[in-house]
Order: C-alpha cells, then sequence, then structure tokens
C-alpha cells in the first residue's frame, strides 16, 4: 500500500464513494483540505485476540491530533462527527472497496455495524462492528484523541484504517495505516465434561 | 536414545578438541513425547507443523517445516521423524524439494534474532543436512516497506516452476525473490513497483511459466517472469494471509484462501467466485487441487478442518462461466479429528509421481504430522490418518512442572501444550521417558505436588473455556479426570506463556484468574475454599505467579502485564496466604521500564532475577538479593545472551505471539525467555533466550556458559534448543549428575544432565606493556592472567593475530591451570619487523564458561634510525686555483635524529662539479651512529676550490644508510653543495635606506699604496651603474644575490691585486648627486662579496 500515492488519490475517489450529497466540485475542495490536513491526525492500530470470545480477532484503533490542529480546525474528538472506514484491498480506498462505521456509542451489547457498499457487504471481512469508544482522561477535555474497539475481524486479512472527520471547514481525513487482524485460533476440546470420570 | 548418545559422542569430541568450551559437561536428550496415548486426535505430540515438501525422487523422504521447531525429515513416509539440526532458523514456514533433484531443498523461515540473519530463505544441497543462506537472499537496500523488512529477513510460500525447476520463486517479506539457477544467486521483484514491496504470502507457477502471488498487494499476475504484472481493479483479491493454486487445466482458473475465506477467479484477473469456508479460524488455511481423472478434480481445503471439494473443467475449456467446484455444503470431509489426525490444518501432500488419482499420504496440522493408513485410490482420497511412530518434536508448553522424586528415574513432569494438549510422566529421569496424554487443545497449566496434578485445559463450550482438572501424578490414572469442585472467581487465566498456577506446598496451590490471585491450602477439600490475596490492592492482568517459602511465611510474586514475558510488566510481591495482606510493587532497576521473565528463589523471596526491559539503556538480565532494593547487571550472562554481537538483544520483528493469541505476529522480542533458580542449590541458575541458547551458571549468576549450540549445531553436534521457557532441576541421578528438564515454545522438552562444577573467571589486569624497541631488538612483556573466581581456570592456548608478538610457552606448556585468586605471568616476545606502533590482539582460551575466548589488545613501539642531513650546502665565493692555493669549508653534519642506532654506509661526493669539492674528516666507513650523535662528531668538512670563475659550481654529497635493519636494505640522502667561482676582488651593492637603488651615478675605486693612508691610483671608475640581479639555478643550493659592480666576479672578471682599495660612490638622493666613501682590503684569497654603501 502506498502511503504517498492514497493520499493523493483519496480525495478524486472518494468524491464519488464516501460523500453522499453535494457537488463533486465543492467536494473536491473539501478534499483538498482533507489531503492538507491529513498528516496531522494520526492512527494507530493494535490487533489482538478477545479475551471474552474465543477465535474473534479484534482491534483497537486509535487516532489523535495536536492541539494546534484541533483549535484551528475546531474540532473536538468526543463531539464531533467521525467515521472509521476500512478496507482490505490494495489501494482500495481509491478502488471505493471499503466498508465505514460510525463513530458512536456502542457497547458489546449493542454493537455498531460496519455499512459496506453492495459491492462488498457480503465480503468476511467486512462483518465486523465497532463495541467500545474510549477517550484517555487527559484527551478528553482537549477533545485530541479518541479510540474506537472493533471486533469480528477476519484473521489474518490486512485491514487498512482511516478516520473522517466532519469539521465546519469539510472533512479531515487520515493518513491510511494497515494492520493484520489477529488470528487466534483455540481448540475446542469438546463439551464440557461432567466432572464424572470414564473409562479410557 | 539415539540423540542422547550422539550428542554425548560429539561432546566428548569436543572435548578432546577444545576442552575449555566444555568445561560444563552437558549431555542431551529431547524427551519430547514420540507419540501420542489418546484416542483423541487433538491430543496429538507433534506441535505445531506449516507446510510440507515431498521428494519426488526418493521415495518415502518427505519434510515439514514446523511453526518454532525448524525443520524435520522423514525417510518412511512419515512413520518417524527427526530434526535437522543444520538448518538454524527455527521458526519456519515452508519447506520444497526440486522434483528434478532430491539433494536440492528449499525452506523459508521468519527471522532468527541474528545480527547477521541466516533466516528468509534457505537452500540445501544434500537433502537437507547442511543449508546456505544465500547472500543474494536478502533483499537489496532501499528495496523493503522498512529497513527492518531487509534486515530482519522472513520469507513464506515456495513455487518451483514445473517447466523448469532451475527457476525457483519465493515470497517473502519484501516481494517476490526469484532464483533462476536453482537457488545459488537470489533477485527481488516488487510486483507493485509503485510502492515499496511488502508481503508476499503465497505464489504458485503454473501452465507456461505464470505466476500468480498473493498477499499484502492482494492478487497479482505475471505472464513474464515477473517483469510485469497485472491484477484486478474490481474484483481484486483482498491482502493478507493467503494461500493460492492453480487449476490443473486451466491456467486462468486459481483458488485462495485470504484470511478465512475462499475465493475463485475464473479469468485469471477477477476473484468472483466464493466459497463458505465450513470451519473457519484462520491461523494457516489453505487450497490445493489434485487432479483425478478426466475432466475432474479436487479441491482441498483446509482451516480448521479438512474438506474435499469435487471439481470439473468445462468442456470446451473457457475463461469465465461457472465456479469450478461444488457447494462447500456438500464438500466431502472433514477429514481431521474424525478421520484421525488434529485439527487445524496446515498442509497436505500427495503421493508423488501419480498424475491422477494421486492418493493424500502426508497431512500436516496443529498435532504435527499425519499418515494416510489408505493408500490406494479411490479409498485414500477419503483419509483415514494416523499419527507417526515418531512425531515431530515440536511441542510448545505454556505450563511446565516437575515434581521431585527419589532416586535417578522417577520425576513427575508435566508438560501443558498449546494445542496438543498436556502430557505427563512419572519417569522423566529415565532413559526412555513414558508419558501419558490425558486432555487434548490447548493446555494453560500444569502444577503438581507429589499426590495428584492440576492442569488447565482451554477450550470447552458452553460455560467455562478453561477448566482446572484433578490428575493423579504423571496423569497416569486414565480415563477423563474430575473437575476442581470449585473454581476461584473469575477465569482460568489463558493463551499467556507466563504461568498462572503454582504448587506451593502440599495440597496447597494458587492461581491468577481474570479477578485476582486466589490460594487454597486443601486442594483435596470436599469443597475447596479459595481465599482471594490482596483483593483491594490486587494488580491488574496478574500473570507469571511465583512463590518463595522462608521461615515459615510463603511470599507470592506476580506480574502485571507482558504476560508472554517480551514486554515489560510490573512485579508485585504477596506475603502469606491470608487475605488480609497488600500487593506491594517490586522497585524496579534505576532507569525505569519493567520486568519481562523472572523468578524467584522459591527459598529466599529476597532473591529475583528477571530481564529488566523498556529501559532506555535497552534490556539487560538484573538480580537482587534483597527484595529489589538494589539490583545488579548480570555483564557475563547479558554478553552471553546476545552471543557476543552474534544476535540482537531486542529485534524489531521478529515472531513472537501476542498476548491473549496463539498465532505468530511479527513485533519482535527481547532475547531473555528464561530464568530460574535451582531452588535445591542456591549456586545454580540457568536461563535461556529465544535465539541465543541456554546457559547455566553455577556461582549465583555471576559466570555462565552457553551449553547449547545456536551457532552450528549441524555440524557440533550440540543442539540448539530456542525458546526454552521453563525448567525444573532434579538432584537425585547418581554420581552428582544433575538433571535440568526445559520446556520450550516449539521445539519440545529436553533433559540436560550436568555436573556441578566451580567456574572459574578469567580476568587480565592490563594488557602487556613493552618498552620501546629498535629493529633488530626483542622486548618481552607480561601478560598476567587471573583467576577470580572459584573453581580452576585452566589456559588452554594464547595466540597472537601479530607474528611480531609471540606468547612464549610456559616451562610446562599449556594448558596452564590457574589456582582461585591467583594469577600467572605470561611472558609476551616481541620481535619487531617494522618500524612505528605495532598491536596484536592477544587470545586467550580457557575454561571460563562466559568468556571462553577472551581478547587482550596490546601495542609496543617500534623506533628507528632517522638519518639528519642538512639539505644544501653553500659556500661564500672562493678565489680559484688559479689565482692561488685558495679553498673554502663548510661543515657537513650528517646526523642520528631518531631513537635507534643508525649505521651509515657511504658518504661520497657526484654531481657536475664534484672535482671542486672534496671531503674531510671523514671517518671510516660503514659507521654507526647513535641517536643524538653525528658523523666524525663534528669534523666532518666538506671543501670548495674552483678552478674557473663561474656564478655556480655544483655538486652534491650522497649519504647511504641502513633503512632496515632487519633487512639491511639501504637509502640514500644527498646534501647539494653550491659555491661561486671568483678572483681576488669584491662586489659591490649600492642601497638608500637600505633599500638597492636601481642605478648609481657613479662607482669609483683605488688602490692605496703604502698603507691605508697613501698615495692612491685610480683602478676602476663606471658612470650609471644599473642594479644587476644573479637568480640562482633551480634546484640548487645556490642562492639569488644584487649588486651594482663587482670585481672579480663573472660579470667584471678582472682581479683586484691584494692590497687596501678606497670605494667611493656618487648618488642621486633626493634631486642631488651626494657621494660616500668606504674603504676595504683585498687578501691574497680574498674576495669581499658583501661591500654596501647606504645612502
Amino acid at each position: 500500500m502506498s502511503r504517498t500515492s492514497l493520499r493523493l488519490i483519496v480525495p478524486a475517489l472518494s468524491c464519488l464513494v464516501i460523500m453522499t450529497s453535494g457537488n463533486c466540485d465543492l467536494l473536491a475542495q473539501t478534499f483538498q483540505q482533507s489531503q492538507r490536513e491529513a498528516h496531522k491526525v494520526v492512527v494507530n492500530v493494535e490487533d489482538f485476540c478477545s479475551t471474552t470470545k474465543l477465535r474473534t480477532s479484534n482491534a483497537r484503533i486509535r487516532w489523535s491530533m495536536s492541539g494546534d490542529t484541533a483549535a484551528s480546525a475546531k474540532v473536538n474528538l468526543a463531539a464531533a462527527k467521525q467515521s472509521l472506514e476500512a478496507t482490505v484491498y490494495h489501494d482500495g480506498f481509491e478502488k471505493g472497496l471499503l466498508v465505514s462505521v460510525p463513530v458512536t456509542p456502542a457497547t458489546p451489547d449493542r454493537p455498531v455495524a460496519a455499512r459496506a457498499s453492495a459491492k462488498t457487504s457480503k465480503l468476511r471481512a467486512y462483518q465486523f462492528s465497532l463495541i467500545q469508544l474510549e477517550q484517555p482522561k487527559a484527551a478528553a477535555e482537549t477533545g485530541t484523541e479518541m479510540a474506537a474497539v472493533v471486533e469480528g475481524l477476519e484473521p489474518g486479512v490486512d485491514y487498512t484504517w482511516r478516520i473522517v472527520i466532519e469539521t465546519d471547514s469539510g472533512r479531515l481525513v487520515s493518513s491510511p495505516t494497515t494492520s493484520e487482524a489477529a488470528v487466534c485460533p483455540a481448540d475446542m476440546a469438546s463439551p464440557s465434561p461432567t466432572n464424572k470420570r470414564r473409562k479410557r | 536414545m539415539t540423540r542422547c548418545r550422539m550428542a554425548l559422542f560429539t561432546l566428548v569430541c569436543c572435548l578432546t578438541m577444545q576442552t575449555a568450551w566444555a568445561q560444563l559437561s552437558v549431555t542431551f536428550k529431547d524427551i519430547s513425547p514420540d507419540r501420542s496415548n489418546s484416542p483423541d486426535a487433538d491430543a496429538a505430540s507433534g506441535g505445531r507443523v506449516n507446510k510440507l515438501g515431498v521428494d519426488v525422487s526418493t521415495p518415502g523422504r518427505v519434510y515439514a517445516a514446523s511453526e518454532f521447531g525448524g525443520i524435520y525429515r522423514s525417510t518412511d513416509n512419515g512413520v518417524t521423524w527427526a530434526h535437522l539440526d543444520g538448518h538454524v532458523p527455527q521458526v519456519t514456514w515452508s519447506v520444497k524439494v526440486d522434483p528434478t533433484n532430491s539433494n536440492r531443498i528449499y525452506a523459508t523461515s521468519f527471522y532468527d534474532g541474528r545480527t547477521n540473519s541466516r533466516s528468509g530463505i534457505n537452500v540445501s544441497t544434500d537433502g537437507g543436512n547442511t543449508w546456505t543462506h544465500p547472500a543474494s537472499a536478502t533483499p537489496p537496500v532501499n528495496f523493503c516497506a522498512t529497513s527492518t523488512r531487509q534486515t530482519e529477513p522472513a520469507a513464506f510460500g515456495i513455487a518451483i516452476d514445473p517447466a523448469n525447476s532451475n527457476h525457483v520463486f519465493i515470497g517473502t517479506n519484501c516481494g517476490l525473490a526469484i532464483s533462476l539457477d536453482a537457488g545459488v544467486t537470489w533477485s527481488f521483484v516488487d510486483p507493485t513497483p509503485n510502492d515499496p514491496a511488502t508481503d508476499v504470502r503465497d505464489v504458485v507457477v503454473h501452465h507456461g511459466s505464470i505466476i500468480d502471488v498473493c498477499g499484502a498487494d492482494g492478487h497479482l499476475r505475471s505472464t513474464n517472469g515477473g517483469a510485469t504484472w497485472t491484477t484486478s481493479t474490481t474484483q481484486p483479491l483482498q491482502s493478507g494471509v493467503c494461500s493460492i493454486v492453480a487449476s490443473p487445466d486451466e491456467a486462468y482458473v486459481l483458488f485462495a484462501v485470504v484470511g478465512t475465506s475462499i475465493f475463485e477467479t475464473d479469468d485469471g484477473v477477477n476473484w468472483a467466485g466464493t466459497y463458505t469456508n465450513p470451519a473457519p479460524q484462520g491461523r494457516i488455511p489453505f487450497v490445493a487441487t489434485n487432479k483425478r481423472s478426466g475432466s475432474n478434480y479436487d479441491l482441498w481445503f483446509g482451516d480448521v478442518r479438512l474438506f474435499r471439494g469435487s471439481c470439473t473443467t468445462p468442456s470446451p475449456a473457457v475463461s469465465g462461466g461457472a465456479q469450478r467446484c461444488n457447494a462447500s455444503s456438500a464438500w466431502a470431509g472433514p477429514f481431521t479429528r474424525s478421520a484421525g489426525a488434529h485439527d487445524d490444518s496446515g498442509d497436505i501432500a500427495f503421493t508423488p509421481g501419480s498424475a491422477t488419482n494421486a492418493c493424500p499420504t502426508i497431512f500436516s496440522s496443529d498435532g504435527g504430522v499425519f499418515r494416510n493408513t489408505l493408500t490406494a485410490s479411490p479409498a485414500c482420497h477419503t483419509p483415514a490418518w494416523t499419527q507417526p511412530t515418531v512425531t515431530p518434536h515440536g511441542l510448545r508448553q505454556y505450563a511446565f512442572d516437575g515434581v521431585h522424586r527419589p532416586a535417578a528415574g522417577p520425576e513427575d513432569i508435566y508438560l501443558a501444550n498449546q494445542d496438543d494438549g498436556t502430557f505427563g510422566t512419572t519417569n522423566g529421569g529415565a532413559a526412555a521417558v513414558s508419558w501419558n496424554t490425558e486432555n487434548c487443545c490447548d493446555g494453560f497449566g500444569a502444577k503438581a505436588d507429589l499426590t495428584r496434578a492440576l492442569t488447565a485445559v482451554c477450550c470447552f463450550s458452553p460455560g467455562r473455556s478453561t477448566l482446572l482438572f484433578v490428575s493423579a501424578p504423571g496423569l497416569t490414572a486414565g480415563g477423563s479426570p474430575p473437575q476442581v469442585n470449585t473454581y476461584p472467581p473469575g477465569n482460568v487465566r489463558s493463551f499467556e506463556q507466563l504461568e498462572s498456577l503454582v504448587s506451593f506446598a502440599a495440597n496447597s496451590y494458587a492461581i491468577a484468574t481474570t479477578t485476582g490471585i486466589f490460594v487454597t491450602t486443601n486442594i483435596g477439600a470436599a469443597t475447596i475454599a479459595w481465599t482471594q490475596l490482596g483483593a483491594t490492592s490486587s494488580p491488574v492482568s496478574p500473570c507469571g505467579l511465583q512463590f518463595a517459602a522462608s521461615g515459615g511465611t510463603t511470599t507470592f510474586f506476580i506480574k502485571s502485564g507482558g504476560c508472554n514475558g517480551e514486554l515489560a510488566g510490573a512485579l508485585f510481591r504477596y506475603q502469606g496466604t491470608t487475605s488480609g495482606g497488600t500487593w506491594q510493587q517490586v522497585t524496579t532497576p534505576s532507569g525505569g521500564g519493567g520486568f519481562g521473565v523472572y523468578a524467584v528463589d522459591q527459598n529466599d523471596p529476597q532473591r529475583i532475577i528477571a530481564s529488566h526491559l523498556g529501559a532506555p539503556a535497552g534490556p539487560e538480565v538484573v538480580l537482587t538479593s534483597n527484595g529489589g532494593t538494589t539490583w545488579s547487571t548480570l555483564s557475563a550472562l547479558n554478553t552471553l545472551m546476545t552471543g557476543s554481537g552474534a544476535f540482537k538483544y531486542q529485534n524489531q520483528s521478529g515472531p513472537n505471539v501476542s498476548s491473549g493469541g496463539a498465532s505468530i505476529r511479527f513485533n519482535g522480542y527481547p532475547q531473555p525467555s528464561l530464568v530460574k533458580f535451582d531452588p535445591s542449590d542456591q549456586d545454580i541458575l540457568v536461563a535461556g533466550a529465544e535465539d541465543a541458547g541456554v546457559f547455566i551458571s553455577t556461582n549465583g549468576g555471576t559466570q555462565w556458559q552457553l551449553v547449547t549450540d545456536p551457532i552450528s549445531p549441524g555440524t557440533s553436534g550440540v543442539p540448539h534448543i530456542p525458546r526454552p521457557y521453563f525448567a525444573h532441576f532434579d538432584h537425585d541421578p547418581a554420581g552428582g549428575d544433575i538433571n535440568l528438564f526445559l520446556g520450550t515454545r516449539g521445539r519440545g522438552a529436553w533433559r540436560l544432565t550436568f555436573k556441578k562444577v566451580a567456574m572459574p573467571q578469567i580476568q587480565v589486569p592490563a594488557p602487556p606493556e613493552f618498552n620501546p624497541s629498535c629493529l633488530g631488538d626483542k622486548e618481552t612483556g607480561s601478560l598476567k592472567v587471573c583467576n577470580t573466581s572459584a573453581g580452576d581456570l585452566v589456559v588452554t592456548s594464547i595466540t597472537s593475530s601479530n607474528p611480531e608478538f609471540t606468547v612464549v610457552p610456559p616451562s610446562g606448556g599449556f594448558p596452564v591451570t590457574i589456582s582461585h585468586d591467583f594469577c600467572f605471568p605470561f611472558t609476551v616476545l616481541f620481535t619487531p619487523t617494522s618500524a612505528g606502533a605495532q598491536t596484536t590482539t592477544l587470545t586467550i582460551t580457557s575454561n571460563d564458561p562466559s568468556s571462553p575466548t577472551l581478547t587482550v589488545q596490546a601495542t609496543a613501539t617500534v623506533g628507528v634510525g632517522s638519518l639528519g642531513l642538512d639539505p644544501d650546502v653553500l659556500f661564500p665565493p672562493t678565489v680559484i686555483q688559479g689565482v692561488g692555493n685558495c679553498h673554502s669549508t663548510r661543515p657537513l653534519v650528517v646526523s642520528n635524529q631518531g631513537t635507534c642506532p643508525l649505521t651509515i654506509a657511504n658518504i661520497a661526493l657526484g654531481g657536475p662539479n664534484a672535482s671542486d669539492f672534496s671531503l674531510s674528516g671523514l671517518p671510516a666507513l660503514p659507521i654507526t651512529v647513535e641517536p643524538g650523535h653525528q658523523v666524525g662528531s663534528g669534523d666532518l668538512t666538506t671543501g670548495f676550490a674552483p678552478s674557473d670563475v663561474a656564478r655556480e659550481r655544483t655538486a652534491q654529497a650522497t649519504v647511504t644508510f641502513v633503512s632496515d635493519p632487519v633487512t639491511g636494505t639501504t637509502s640514500t640522502q644527498t646534501a647539494a653543495l653550491c659555491g661561486e667561482a671568483v678572483r681576488t676582488g669584491a662586489r659591490v651593492l649600492v642601497t638608500q635606506a637600505g633599500v638597492p637603488m636601481p642605478e648609481v651615478h657613479e662607482i669609483e675605486l683605488k688602490l692605496i699604496h703604502g698603507g691605508w693612508f697613501g698615495f692612491r691610483k685610480e683602478v676602476d671608475e663606471v658612470k650609471k651603474v644599473p642594479l644587476q640581479t644573479v637568480t640562482a639555478t633551480s634546484g640548487t643550493a645556490c642562492a639569488s644575490f644584487r649588486f651594482h659592480h663587482e670585481y672579480g666576479g663573472v660579470s667584471h672578471p678582472k682581479q683586484l691585486v691584494p692590497g687596501v682599495y678606497q670605494l667611493k660612490v656618487e648618488a642621486i638622493v633626493g634631486g642631488k648627486e651626494v657621494e660616500k666613501k668606504t674603504w676595504f682590503q683585498v687578501e691574497t684569497c680574498g674576495f669581499d662579496g658583501t661591500i654596501v654603501v647606504d645612502f
């Protein structure tokens, strides 16, 4: 995945894929803004196996921006409208082969499912959900850092993640970060045994 | 047993050759179970095996690449397997055999921790006995997406072109490696050249050398040997861990699994076809095709379980159309646990040489390898697997324990293995260890006492996934053991390398759960009572539970975070078994950070050894004897942890396992994997490294000895035991032997036997010193070698890298034994053969276990004689012989300005006017001149007696001296001689305020008769006399000068007769004519060249 080329191509193609309203000329300007700001939103991904569900691949996606960036863009991550986007394809954002999850409060019991385009909606890799939003206490006041836990990733698949933040002056799109989803094998012994001894 | 004998034999061989290295004599026995005695195929003994390689030409020969245990080979079609020690990288992925050459094998592996890595691609040309990592198999600098991918290489799938077996293609973490000469040389290709090269996970070459790859960049195809690549823009293959295979009939039909999803392309580009994975998990799913008859072929798919799909090539075969195979809901199978093979597939191999209906013969999975007992088609296509007689010994322990029993043979050993369940034995010290397999699957805990064993096994459903079973010692009772009757709150911790279960006394156990740390002092109670230790201060994410008992008090230790041992976490202690105490954090060493792996002396809670991670200074192993108040760095062990630089102490992308997971991640790791005190002898400790070996100390941690061979185990016969994580000591063997049992991550279980010996410590207080010397001399220096620890230090040799330095063998010869606290002064003889500062590296070979070879730098300064010779000798103007017997002399200074004697062989005159010059005071030559002295002691002079008037008469004095006293080689230096030949006379220069005047109005010379005041006779009068310049010839000793008029010189050779002369000079100064007079006397041989008249 070419990070550099990705940043250059994202605006135009995303215009076709992501935006659902507005005209493209205006959006192009918005995306120029996005391109300019992209490097200021940093995304880190930590892949791990669920500690509560066997064979379940999770990831914690953290994104942050500097206080100056947040101030200049008038963004508070705790309140901003954001979405987490992912693709499992090489240059997938450019090809429109992505999935999007609105960054909204969620719990394991009330997950927020990812939404993919019709072309990729059945893809196993896109059948994941956001199950938790996290914000470090220190960053809560400044609104410069957020984290989301997603559950049900397809193990062994390379996910490329990015964050899209709506601001008054346009959209901020982070640089993409690629990470391999954790593989979480667990050997299923058998149905739980009773405490009776069995003959060998 | 064979291995043990072989190892012992080789070690004895090595003892003979290299006594010092084997100061601590160790024998090795791989005690891993050869097979499982459980009827459950998921309770296997082979450990994880990834890919298989079948030798087409040699019947029965097959290779297996294990996850963490290296390469194995079978020569009997999978019945018995043996580890190939010559393949040093141990984290392997795939292995393939050249179909036209049984001896040529290709293997791929992940980073091996070495500074100069041997991982990635390895090639054998002798059937797997020895391996090379070709230099060109390392990607070029700046080619990979990150520099780490170049310095820490990894490689994945292998493909050999069926059309040309010299053409080999290997997916790597830095693009596709291609060899066109059967693995001798390699080049790297990035299928997506517009961005840096990343992972190519698998490759298939088929149908006229078409190359298809999958990986981080999805699927790409090349039809021109990798020069250019194509991919789909609309329906590409997703990126990730993958397996790819082609239809046997159609070049454009491919099958792939990425992650857990199965895809098919029927046009070679677009991956529109999919199959539902019948049992997804995703460790290393694979696809394989097997040609049947006519237009039919099978699609074999393995993930959790193995299935066979039925596929048909359309007639006529055209690109596109319907998917070629039946829906996965109709696939035959599963063919794993229910068919005699462990679940979690790795690879499948077919009978070589059969164009159609080849039987599946070998299957690999997380339980090792399995053989198909059905060998005839068509029955064999519904395989009935059986485990080998001797499986690969690739078990990985999550937990390990030993319980002491008297006598040598009896010893309870327990293995809680990843994937393959729990094994126990009661005769761990016996020649042949008998293992009992109890439960399948993931064993996370095993701790025992003399009457029972407590094991933690995963994964069950519904309810608790990890259960605690209470079993008979050695797991010998058979049958399904009962669970504990009462569980402590929380869930048993799982998928962590640091244990969370201890047996701290008879019937007494402690366990860390997801809720806290709990103890019971009666595990056999009808209702077990669990007491939580320090609930209010309980550390988060507790793991790595250990204990120490001293003075009737039990102290527990727990690590918080970093539960695989490779990441820093905090360490806490808790005193007692009641609930009211408080967990106290153990202070970290200076520099901050935290602890990785650690051990506490079970007899002394103040004594802790640990890897110290996360500090700015980098990883280290430290030890405290006061509970962490102060820590000391174990320098000798730290040196061994890197193999003195052969291994990185901390790497960036080495294969590791994330906490909570069970598959490889490329996150890097520090070397320390094991530290442990011997509870029966406080002097003995063991430590282990991921890659750098196993180390033993017999003096409390000061000195350590590497006892395994991580460098060349294939030739030394001493095994490489990577990733030891667990240890248990037994002091019962006869003759003072100590058994050290080791549990590993992927290399099975081992028994090391050794005797405790005192460990000497070599010390060289200072390098030998030499007085300044001269070529041809000999100087001696004293190399003092001391022994600062217990045990005799045996120095077997001392060698010098510079032949000018030699170590004089002591009178008794080598070896030299030096007792504790004594020193021995070895004599180093310096015989210089060249001048200047001379340096040597003295290599001392001894039985110091930590520094078996110690190097000392020594320097000596060699002086030489140095000729001092004035380069130019200028004579004053000298009257020619035709006038009289006139001459002038000058000293010729030939000195020794060096620090050693100088031999002057000859001094001779030569040059165009050599006959005008002469030498006097010359001693008999050759002569040796001491430093600071001169030839002739100052009496050596040159004389000048010219015969014809001339401005310049030149010659040179050539001094020949011995420049190399050793060889007698001579060199020469010359001094230039110059003199002006004149008649008797004088030379006049007129100046104004010291500056020569351009012209002088008149110069008049008169001879005075009758003394200074007598009659004057005009001799000469000249007017308007210009300033003249005489320029010396370059390269001579001659000097330039200026004058207005001369008498007896070249411009006016008329000589002045001896007498007194009056010189009057008239000049125009300030527009007025002024005059000055001066007088001079001309002697018989006189010529005054410096008459200056200044206005």
